[in-house]
């Protein structure tokens, strides 16, 4: 097991290695740069745009620039914003606490709805009630979330003035967004639920218990949907990277100030210390999600830790 | 005075009426000094009823305004910001403002006398006036702003409108002498805006590069407490305010509202939402189609005035191949656009058609100017045809195997992909094959000094021609400046001149014409339209005024209930 945890980190590391070079090179070889996002007047001279990326240190090879960067991180110096002057510490916790309380909260809507209404299809299966759910969940994994999003802002906040359209950190302002973000991953979770479910009806083990005279709903929560969860919770691994991919859109369409919203605005105006480093946080997020995910597999399946 | 010339006037009455810094009986003796009817003015009454934000009222004080704004919010540092954004107008003050007429009125001065032989300007400034930070704001911190302005180190992009001034003294706490190079009638026109706002340049010194992002030092009502671009800006009452003696501020102590928040909504439709659904209370550049149904909400209050901007776009006179540098084919693509039906598809009507470079509002406009790029394409087809260009087998033009094809660059924004299409679509009926290329802000200002074919550029300003001497000034091409079309045309030079060497209001209206000619004419740039402004509030807003002649309202007199 030890080997097979050391391996696991070391993809690990060696990825995330790869991505801060490949985020460093990509985001100064992109067009454009600091002066025009914001920081400089644009009817700055030419000359007083160089001078100000000469301060920032732009006018160095890359791979200097990216030893300097090392050089800071290993300090334990993130740096601070182009555009605002905050330290990158300070954007953390403000924009980390935001994206943790929207997934989180995306997650624990997707699972009180999903879970029930899985079941819900399994033990009714092939009624309207199954149906009704399975179109949902085509629906939920169908809908593009921008749109989805305007629908939903459209009929809550214009027509009926129940909601507000964007803005945090109100729980109000919490309920669209997490309800777009919840979308595509409850009908997912809900598709899974059912084909497990019913999957696990037809055991033996059920009949067993059907025989020993157990009520119906005990044989179905506390023993068919038990094991039915299994794949379910090995799907989180990977929802939680979906997450961070979508957060990107729906925090910045609700203007949720989250890591997602934070990192299009800092790429857009070329703010290259929070660009990196919040690139980086996200895949190293994604990455460890992934890890954990494969260090259970490795736990649940000894042969998976051999392979 | 005819109609069309009375109706800026009117107009004004009206805003300022809507506005509620008129009274009835006022408006009423306005409106028949202007020679308008009796059933005229009870029409314009009765349209008017219900729509007014009212000053009536015991102010109550506290609590926040929440402000949509159309516009990434800029840096707060006025040598050196993008533009400048609403929260200037409660941080900082300048030594003069305009009121709701557009006269002059003190703000940091108290008064001022001009030399007879126009060469200097004293202003008497306030005394024992501060700082938010408490450090003195006398003469000689005015003249330290004043020299940073001056100074090339500082990077101002506005200092070749400050080149008539050779010096400023400050021979004691409360006298300041701007001494000029030669008459310069402008300079209050300069003064007044917010990059010349007063801030404590000793301050702005120790912060260096973050001055107006984690801090600032000026003498307004209001404290800054947070600046995040993209997302919002934040004030709250400055306690030891002094008070102003601007004279159309009612209140003249300490602002009732407790702070500000401006949100910065960039998506067009989610404006209108927000404050019809009571998210903000007031709200900047609503989408024009949004307008006509937040003016059916009886919620709302909708203030529609000129606005001092402008859409243009550039033709880089080095692309010789294309013939840019050839005022016959520059002149030929201005008449290939057809301004009157962009503002009717894309503004709803409100707005207008630029055949110059300015907005017919400004007291400097002459209609002489629309005489020249009227929309006209067989004009604009002969004109090319007569500079070689001949039409190729798939209809765009070809000269010496050169097919007319460039690129436009304008800045990401949905209306800016827009105007750019329509500019597109309309150059085409020409046989003008124009690539419209869409950039984020940190790639298009970048872009725009490294000598592209054209640059599509809104402006705002208010002395419009002060602002668009920057694009078309020669002295500013080649990366010096924003003349990102590299226009070097002599007329334009010399209209420049004479604007920035006028001695009196005379000399400034005839400099001020002679500009516009020479750019209507010679074509530095093609001007396009310009949008009216909108603004709206909810009807718990009270005091909240937007005018003509301000940017963006004062906030002293704002109070909520």
């Amino acid at each position: 097991m030890a080997s097979y945890l050391a391996r696991r980190t070391g993809y690990m590391v060696l990825i995330l290695a790869i991505s801060s070079v490949v985020i460093f090179y990509a985001l100064r070889s992109a067009p454009g740069g600091p002066s025009g996002g914001g920081v400089l007047s644009p009817l700055s001279s030419q000359e007083i745009r160089q001078a100000y990326e000469k301060r920032l240190g732009l006018d160095q090879p890359i791979y200097t620039q990216y030893f300097i960067y090392l050089g800071h991180i290993a300090t334990g110096d993130l740096g601070t914003s182009l555009v605002n002057g905050t330290p990158i510490t300070e954007l953390l916790q403000t924009h980390a606490r935001n994206s943790l309380i929207l997934g989180l909260t995306a997650l624990l809507v997707s699972y009180l709805i999903a879970i029930p209404l899985g079941v819900l299809a399994a033990v009714k299966r092939n009624t309207w009630v199954d149906q009704l759910a399975m179109g949902g969940a085509i629906l939920g994994m169908g809908i593009p979330n921008f749109w989805l999003a305007l629908i939903l802002v459209y009929f809550f906040s214009l027509r009926l003035g129940l909601l507000p359209s964007a803005g945090c950190c109100d729980p109000p302002q919490l309920i669209m967004p997490a309800l777009v973000l919840a979308a595509e991953g409850t009908a997912v979770t809900m598709r899974m639920t059912r084909s497990s479910m019913l999957e696990h009806l037809r055991d033996d083990f059920v009949r067993a218990l059907r025989a020993k005279g157990l009520p119906e709903w005990q044989v179905i929560i506390r023993h068919v949907l038990r094991n039915a969860l299994i794949p379910v919770i090995s799907l989180t691994g990977l929802r939680l990277g979906w997450l961070v991919g979508y957060a990107l859109i729906v925090e910045t369409i609700f203007r949720w100030p989250g890591v997602g919203y934070l990192l299009v605005d800092s790429i857009i105006r070329r703010d290259y210390p929070v660009a990196q480093f919040f690139s980086l946080l996200l895949i190293l997020f994604v990455l460890l999600a992934n890890w954990f995910a494969d260090i259970a597999y490795g736990l649940a399946n000894p042969r998976i830790r051999v392979a | 005075m005819d109609g069309a010339s009375s109706r800026p006037a009117v107009q004004g009455l009206v805003d300022q009426y809507v506005g509620g810094r008129l009274s009835r009986r006022q408006f009423v003796k306005g409106a028949l000094a202007l020679g308008l009817g009796i059933t005229t003015i009870g029409g314009i009454l009765a349209a008017c009823s219900g729509a007014t934000n009212s000053t009536s009222g015991t102010p109550k004080k506290g609590g926040t305004l929440k402000e949509g704004y159309d516009l990434d919010f800029s840096r707060l540092d006025p040598i050196n910001t993008n533009w400048y954004d609403p929260a200037f107008y409660a941080v900082y003050e300048s030594l003069v403002t305009n009121d709701p007429q557009g006269n002059y009125v003190p703000q940091i001065a108290s008064s001022w006398t001009a030399a007879s032989d126009g060469l200097s300007v004293t202003f008497k400034i306030r005394s024992g006036l501060k700082f938010q930070s408490g450090a003195p704001l006398n003469a000689a911190a005015i003249k330290a702003v004043y020299d940073g302005i001056a100074d090339p180190k500082n990077g101002s992009p506005l200092g070749s409108v400050w080149v008539p001034v050779a010096s400023t003294d400050a021979p004691d706490d409360t006298t300041l002498v701007i001494k000029l190079k030669h008459p310069y009638f402008d300079l209050f026109n300069i003064v007044k805006t917010g990059y010349w706002d007063i801030i404590n340049m000793a301050y702005r010194t120790q912060l260096g590069d973050k001055y107006g992002q984690q801090g600032v030092d000026g003498s307004g009502p209001f404290k800054l407490t947070e600046w995040v671009p993209g997302s919002h800006t934040s004030v709250k009452r400055w306690e030891d305010y002094p008070g102003t003696v601007t004279p159309f501020i009612q209140n003249k102590g300490k602002p009732y509202l407790d702070g500000i928040n401006w949100l910065t909504i960039l998506d067009a439709p989610q404006r209108a939402i927000q404050i019809q659904n009571g998210e903000i209370d007031t709200l900047r550049g609503p989408a024009f189609q949004d307008i006509t149904r937040l003016q059916a909400d009886s919620n709302l209050t909708v203030t529609q005035l000129k606005e001092w901007s402008g859409y243009f776009f550039s033709l880089n006179f080095k692309r010789t191949d294309l013939g840019f540098n050839d005022v016959n084919v520059r002149q030929a693509l201005s008449h290939a656009i057809d301004r009157a039906s962009i503002v009717k598809a894309l503004l709803f009507t409100h707005g207008e058609p630029l055949y110059g470079p300015i907005t017919s509002a400004d007291k400097s406009y002459t209609k002489d100017v629309e005489q020249f790029n009227q929309f006209d394409v067989t004009k604009a087809k002969s004109m090319l045809s007569a500079a070689g260009w001949k039409a190729g087998s798939d209809g765009i033009l070809v000269k010496g195997g050169k097919r007319f094809t460039f690129e436009m660059i304008i800045q990401a924004e949905s209306f800016n992909q827009q105007l750019g299409s329509v500019i597109q679509a309309q150059l085409k009926t020409v046989g003008v094959d124009l690539k419209v290329s869409s950039l984020d802000r940190g790639t298009f200002f970048n872009k725009a000094f490294a000598n592209p074919d054209s640059v599509m550029f809104f402006y705002l300003w208010p002395v419009p021609i002060d602002v668009v001497t920057l694009f078309v000034n020669s002295v500013n091409a080649n990366g010096k400046g924003p003349n990102w079309g590299n226009a070097v045309v002599p007329q334009v030079d010399a209209a420049i001149a004479a604007w920035q060497s006028a001695a009196n209001q005379d000399g400034l209206v005839a400099a001020g014409k002679q500009f516009q000619l020479a750019i209507a004419e010679q074509l530095p740039f093609v001007p396009v339209i310009n949008r009216d402004a909108f603004w709206v509030n909810r009807k718990n807003v009270h005091g909240w005024h937007p005018d003509q002649w301000n940017l963006y309202p004062y906030y002293n007199d704002v109070w909520l209930d």
